[in-house]
């Protein structure tokens, strides 16, 4: 092939990476303004660059391999690059001071620059340049409060995820080594046969596992959640997790390996013991944030099985439980933000606030959800999970699948018992000393808003799944 | 069901009216509730209920029938179906509701909180018809839970009292490690074909039909969830007679009956043994409390200890006879009860629970004493009335049953006809020690007019504990509305149940007799009664210690995190503790860099070079070293497992 | 000829690893890592990589190590004294670290390793160069772009530092 032929290969794939390439200048026209502007002005900007990022990302109509096998496009990528763009511009709903703003928006543009890339990846080039690039802005944002404990927790999580990123990197190296290709589309059943490759294919699993804060490589989480700004936060615990799951379904999809295959019980078995040291861990924090930063921990194993499995059903419990998934830990870091701006971090703070009754009830509807009850989408979310796991030991004939559906019901009714523990301190405690929170009116719309999405996702979980068709088919 | 009624409703067989008529049936007690509290004014809850009880009496009388499904995720079509079964039992929830409503009017008069009171109730009635109408096993879960949750609410209903909120998350916790055994019961049976209850077929396997045989028994207070009954009478008495005696509790026999054609063979011998002990459980405890709504409490446990152990021996029809019977004379008893407190909190300000502070109330309450009588009657089973037409009903079929199973399964009915004669003796008890011989208060006994909004429910439910409304033949042990629930009836063998009916009766009224030979006016136990303590039967008064144990199971789940806790905590500090490192050297070189730190003017690099030189300024969390050697530690754990294995 | 170099080299880079793993002075370190970076860019040359042992010496030794000196230099410009670190954990991380090795001898003494022959390639850089702008094209422009990132990150932190 020429070099006129392969430029204009390029040319015509470009179409793919539109979306990214106006989030990168989206992000450097934000540097930019902030020179000049700060506050409305930027967050007019990123809107902006969101919403023109998602017209170019839903008439991309381009799928399969693109950019000399780089980059690999799928419904999946399409459809849930929309939900992180959309996930990104609830972000404007957070109180946020002027003082940092441009630097605020422009580290979360390049955040999700990096996941929608990941989630493209084909190249194992691409999968850890991705990587670092949400991880880059990841420790930024995480000292965006300045304070010693800030500085800490960002610290701690650079110095984590570059250990990570350096197995992985050895893996990828080991990789491409043993097998000379960068594309994992070229992978098939063989690739991995022999122990070398099979090395390099657990290093790589390190990285993403950070990503996703599988265990062991989770211990990050619940600091970095802690101190972070609880928009950063939301966002931290949303898009790039989703991202990397998106990413491992692919590669998992490559049939590399059979189901009876090891490193199936190893993912498995690294899911449940996720589960058990999210819910386990969750229940004695003092924290309100610390808790909830366990939990969501203990959701990635949830969502973890579900790359393993190839089956429509499993593709669409995975597009369910991420949406349902954004909007519970959207909102939930919201409320957090809320209450702490009104000095009410501790779960004991909680009983200060038993006279704000209305944002205590969808508080607490909001937490019933991520504990999957009824009758919230939370509950669907988790009966879709539960019904692919069964349909996944039945499929896989894999009995590790059975154990994981019944680690999962436990940890379930296990959540039960953390989550609730808010709701008990606004409702159930006898405190005397209360002093009604100060709550705008907007605040409350807003959250009985979400909480009413979370009842209608209940109600008609068939919109999920069919506003994936839509964004999917849009292009034409 | 044709025949019953005449048709006068000309719109039977139209789809769209009758879909209307079905969604007031629904939603009319919610929004009554919901205008109610809005607009505070009680009597949008009670019109809300009475036009939701005469459309289900139109149902009823029209003998409609209605059927559809609401598509939710895919292959997830959600039936929702209204059979003659749910279509009379519906009836009987929006009966008592009405009557609950209605005697709530004075109970509730002066409390604060009456608005919200209705509210919940009207969202509980909505739920417990949602429940009914359910024919998809996950909806039926989701009302399931709805209406566990409005329990919660009214069990809590007096929250600032102390120790009120602690028993209502008592009975919600119990309730809920239920409901996870549904779940997980619903999730598993999913796989092997459609979960509409009319769609149902087969036999399931044992594990998927033991759950859900558990998590009937949660709701049904059986043997080993039992204790949260108890601990649910703490909430307003009209409350236990709606909820935690006619309705809620009944929802499990409900499910049972449901699902039982496709129960494993064990799960129902189970389910029989089950039912069976926990109706002699209840009736050993409530021989020994003294707080009136406790005995009723106990009661309630093991009559319904007798509807489940019916489904278990295969006698469905009966129970839910039964179910019917006892909805109208407990609830009937729970309004007494409440009518006897609402009385007490009047003249006294001692415990108005307590049978110790009562006696002799059948001058001051003549009303509430001959409706208490009538359902009290009913409930020790005597002939002619109600409950005996249905208990005698499932004991026979527990004989014939167990004669088809084996010798010992004689325990069954032999217990159940045990059970009886406890019934009759703290029935007994409980009718002396209340309403005759002399009041044990300092204060004097007034009259007291009963308010027409007490009186009319307790007369209409003792009305309903007589044996005409179920058959004209007082012998008869099942109903003319047994055709709503079962399609065959069932034919015993006639000496059976005469044995049976003899016995039966028998052992009521020698309980009855050695109950008034114990505890008539005048007695030992009658006179010493007012200072007694619980002393020998310390056992039997705290529920053989049922609560204590969900307690020490709580509090050993609580150390169990706590060990995990200690277990994180221990490994990650105590390993380098162990080791031997953390000596004078580190820390000595940690002051050197906090004093950098602090001292000059540090910049980036030198922030990082600090932090990675040294510890992280960090107070009590664990360090980020000790953080990443775990990390590698798992890592080249899981490789040498892949390399060496 | 070539095992003398070879075993130079083995030398120099073991040497700069033994000084960086026993010192506690981290000057001293740094220098020994530019010895070490060097040996490395000597074992590309002998592999006929000259781009990479280029890149090596003008990025790693030249620039890596240079930064951290300048850093160590600015932390303790005031006082003087010499920048000394610690360890932690000793004993978890020589069991890591003997575990390491030892599955990493083991796996590479188990691994068929495919060896064919170095040939000179004359123009490497080239081909290497139209590679970035061709096949790795996304790769070369989110490398830029991930650079971007840290470059604001690090002022944007450093800044920041210093107003408080």
């Amino acid at each position: 092939m020429n070099l006129i032929d392969q430029l204009n290969g390029i040319l015509a794939d470009l179409q793919g990476v539109w979306a990214e390439s106006a989030l990168m200048l989206g992000a450097i026209a934000v540097l930019v303004l902030g020179l000049a502007r700060s506050g409305r002005a930027i967050k007019a900007l990123f809107l902006i660059v969101l919403i023109f990022a998602c017209y170019l990302n839903l008439t991309n109509g381009l799928r399969g391999d693109i950019l000399s096998g780089s980059l690999f496009l799928s419904v999946h990528t399409s459809t849930f690059g929309i939900l992180f763009l959309i996930t990104a511009s609830f972000l404007l709903l957070f109180k946020r001071g002027d003082k940092h703003s441009t630097e605020f928006y422009f580290f979360i543009l390049s955040m999700l620059t990096g996941s929608l890339l990941m989630m493209k990846a084909n190249s194992l080039l691409i999968i850890y340049l991705s990587i670092e690039l949400v991880s880059f802005s990841s420790y930024i944002l995480t000292n965006f409060s300045f304070k010693k404990k800030g500085f800490e927790a960002s610290i701690k999580y650079l110095l984590f995820g570059a250990i990570c990123s350096a197995i992985m990197l050895f893996g990828l190296g080991i990789i491409y080594g043993s097998t000379s290709t960068f594309l994992v589309s070229e992978w098939n059943s063989e690739t991995f046969s022999a122990l070398l490759p099979q090395v390099g294919f657990i290093l790589l699993l390190v990285g993403i596992f950070f990503k996703i804060s599988i265990a062991p490589a989770h211990l990050w989480v619940p600091a970095t959640y802690q101190e972070a700004p609880a928009d950063a936060t939301a966002f931290m615990s949303i898009v790039p997790k989703l991202a990397a799951l998106v990413l491992l379904k692919r590669i998992f999809e490559g049939q590399i390996f059979t189901s009876n295959h090891w490193i199936y019980s190893l993912v498995l078995g690294l899911g449940i013991l996720t589960i058990v040291a999210g819910t386990l861990g969750a229940f004695r924090q003092s924290n309100a944030r610390r808790m909830i930063s366990f939990g969501a921990i203990a959701h990635s194993g949830f969502l973890l099985p579900l790359t393993l499995i190839q089956s429509t059903t499993a593709s669409e419990s995975l597009w369910y439980y991420s949406v349902v998934y954004a909007i519970m830990n959207m909102v939930t870091f919201y409320l957090l933000d809320v209450h702490e701006r009104n000095g009410i971090v501790e779960i004991d703070d909680y009983k200060q606030t038993s006279r704000s009754v209305w944002i205590g009830a969808i508080f607490s509807l909001i937490l019933v959800s991520l504990v999957g009850l009824p009758p919230l989408a939370g509950f669907t979310a988790k009966l879709f999970l539960f019904t692919t796991l069964w349909e996944g030991y039945s499929l896989l004939e894999n009995s590790q699948m059975l154990w994981y559906l019944i680690v999962a019901v436990i940890a379930t009714v296990g959540s039960l018992f953390f989550y609730l523990r808010i709701p008990r301190a606004i409702f159930l405690s006898q405190s005397t000393d209360n002093q009604s929170i100060n709550l705008n009116l907007s605040t409350k719309i807003l959250a009985t808003l979400f909480c009413i999405v979370l009842l209608l996702l209940f109600f008609a979980p068939q919109l999920v799944m069919e506003a994936q068709q839509l964004l999917n088919n849009v292009h034409e | 069901m044709d025949g019953v009624g005449t048709k006068w409703w000309p719109y039977k067989h139209k789809g769209s009216v009758n879909e209307v008529l079905i969604i007031s049936l629904l939603f009319l007690p919610l929004a009554g509730g919901v205008f109610g509290m809005l607009f505070k004014n009680t009597s949008y809850s009670i019109g809300g209920i009475g036009l939701s009880f005469a459309a289900s009496l139109l149902v009823i009388i029209n003998s409609i029938e209605f059927n559809t499904a609401i598509q939710w995720l895919p292959d997830y079509s959600l039936g929702i179906k209204l059979d003659s079964t749910a279509a009379i039992l519906i009836c009987l929830v929006t009966l008592i509701s009405l009557l609950v409503h209605t005697f709530s009017l004075e109970y509730m008069r002066e409390d604060d909180g009456k608005h919200r009171y209705f509210a919940k109730l009207g969202l509980f009635t909505f739920s417990m018809i949602g429940l009914l109408l359910a024919d998809h096993l996950i909806l039926l879960f989701v009302f399931w839970e709805l209406v566990g949750l409005t329990s919660y609410l009214l069990i809590g209903f007096w929250y600032k009292k102390d120790g009120i909120p602690a028993s209502a998350r008592l009975s919600f916790m119990v309730n809920r490690i239920a409901d996870v055994a549904l779940l997980a019961g619903i999730l598993m049976i999913n796989n092997s074909g459609s979960l509409n209850i009319s769609e149902l077929s087969g036999t399931w396997l044992f594990l998927p039909s033991i759950l859900v045989a558990i998590g009937a028994f949660g709701k049904s207070a059986q043997l080993p969830f039992s204790g949260w009954l108890t601990k649910a009478m703490v909430g307003p008495t009209p409350v236990s007679a709606l909820i935690h005696a006619a309705t809620m509790v009944a929802a499990g026999v409900y499910l049972l009956f449901r699902v039982a054609p496709f129960m494993h063979e064990s799960t129902l011998i189970i389910v029989a043994l089950t039912g069976t002990f926990t109706a002699l459980y209840g009736g050993l405890c409530a021989l020994f409390q003294h707080d009136i709504k406790k005995v009723l409490a106990y009661s309630t446990i093991s009559q319904l200890g007798y509807m489940v152990m019916g489904i278990g021996v295969g006698a469905g029809s009966a129970s839910i006879f039964h179910l019917f019977t006892h909805a109208f004379f407990k609830a009937g008893l729970f309004l007494g009860a409440g009518a006897i407190i609402h009385y007490l909190h009047q003249v006294t300000k001692a415990d108005a629970q307590d049978m110790r502070n009562m006696g002799g109330l059948k001058k001051a309450l003549p009303w509430t004493y001959s409706t208490f009588l009538v359902c009290a009657l009913a409930l020790t089973g005597i002939p002619f009335f109600s409950g005996f037409m249905s208990k005698e009903g499932i004991i026979i079929a527990g004989w014939e049953w167990a004669e088809q199973i084996g010798a010992w399964a004689y325990i069954v009915p032999d217990v159940g006809l045990i059970t009886a004669f406890l019934t009759a003796l703290y029935v007994g008890r409980m009718v002396l020690l209340v309403f005759y011989s002399e009041n044990r208060l300092e204060e004097k006994i007034v009259a007291f007019s009963e308010n027409l909004s007490l009186k009319v429910p307790l007369i209409v439910l003792a009305l309903g504990s007589f044996w005409f409304v179920f058959d004209w033949n007082p012998f008869a042990h099942e109903s003319r509305l047994s055709g709503y629930w079962s399609s065959t009836p069932s034919h015993s063998s006639d000496s059976i149940s005469l044995i049976v009916m003899i016995l039966s009766t028998l052992l009521a009224i020698s309980g009855l007799v050695l109950a008034y030979s114990f505890f008539k006016p005048g007695s030992n136990y009658e006179q010493s009664f007012s200072k007694l303590e619980v002393g020998k039967f310390k056992l039997a008064f705290n529920g053989f210690y049922l609560v204590a144990l969900y307690q020490s199971i709580g509090r050993g789940f609580s150390r169990f995190s706590q060990f995990t806790f200690a277990v994180d905590q221990m490994v990650v500090d105590g390993f380098i503790h162990f080791v031997g490192v953390g000596s004078v050297v580190i820390s000595k070189v940690i002051a050197l860099i906090d004093r950098f730190m602090v001292d000059g003017p540090v910049n980036l690099c030198g922030h990082i070079s600090a932090f990675v030189g040294k510890r992280v300024a960090g107070l009590s969390s664990r360090d980020i070293q000790t953080q990443l050697a775990w990390l590698l530690a798992g890592v080249i754990l899981i490789l040498s497992w892949i390399l060496f294995f | 000829m070539i095992i003398t170099v070879q075993i130079f080299l083995l030398m120099m880079v073991l040497a700069g690893v033994g000084i960086i793993l026993f010192t506690r002075n981290i000057v001293h370190a740094a220098y020994a890592l530019c010895l070490t970076l060097l040996g490395i860019a000597g074992v590309y040359v002998l592999v006929m990589s000259e781009l990479l042992a280029v890149v090596q010496i003008m990025l790693y030794a030249g620039g890596v190590v240079i930064l951290l000196a300048f850093g160590v230099m600015m932390t303790n410009r005031l006082r003087g004294e010499k920048v000394l670190s610690g360890s932690n954990n000793k004993w978890i991380g020589r069991i890591i670290s003997v575990g390491v090795f030892a599955g990493l001898c083991y796996l590479i003494s188990i691994s068929p390793f495919q060896t064919t022959s170095v040939e000179k390639n004359e123009d490497q850089i080239a081909q290497i160069g139209v590679s970035f702008l061709t096949d790795h094209i996304v790769a070369f422009e989110l490398i830029a772009f991930v650079l971007l990132v840290a470059l604001v990150g690090a002022a944007y932190l450093a800044k920041n530092a210093a107003d408080e």
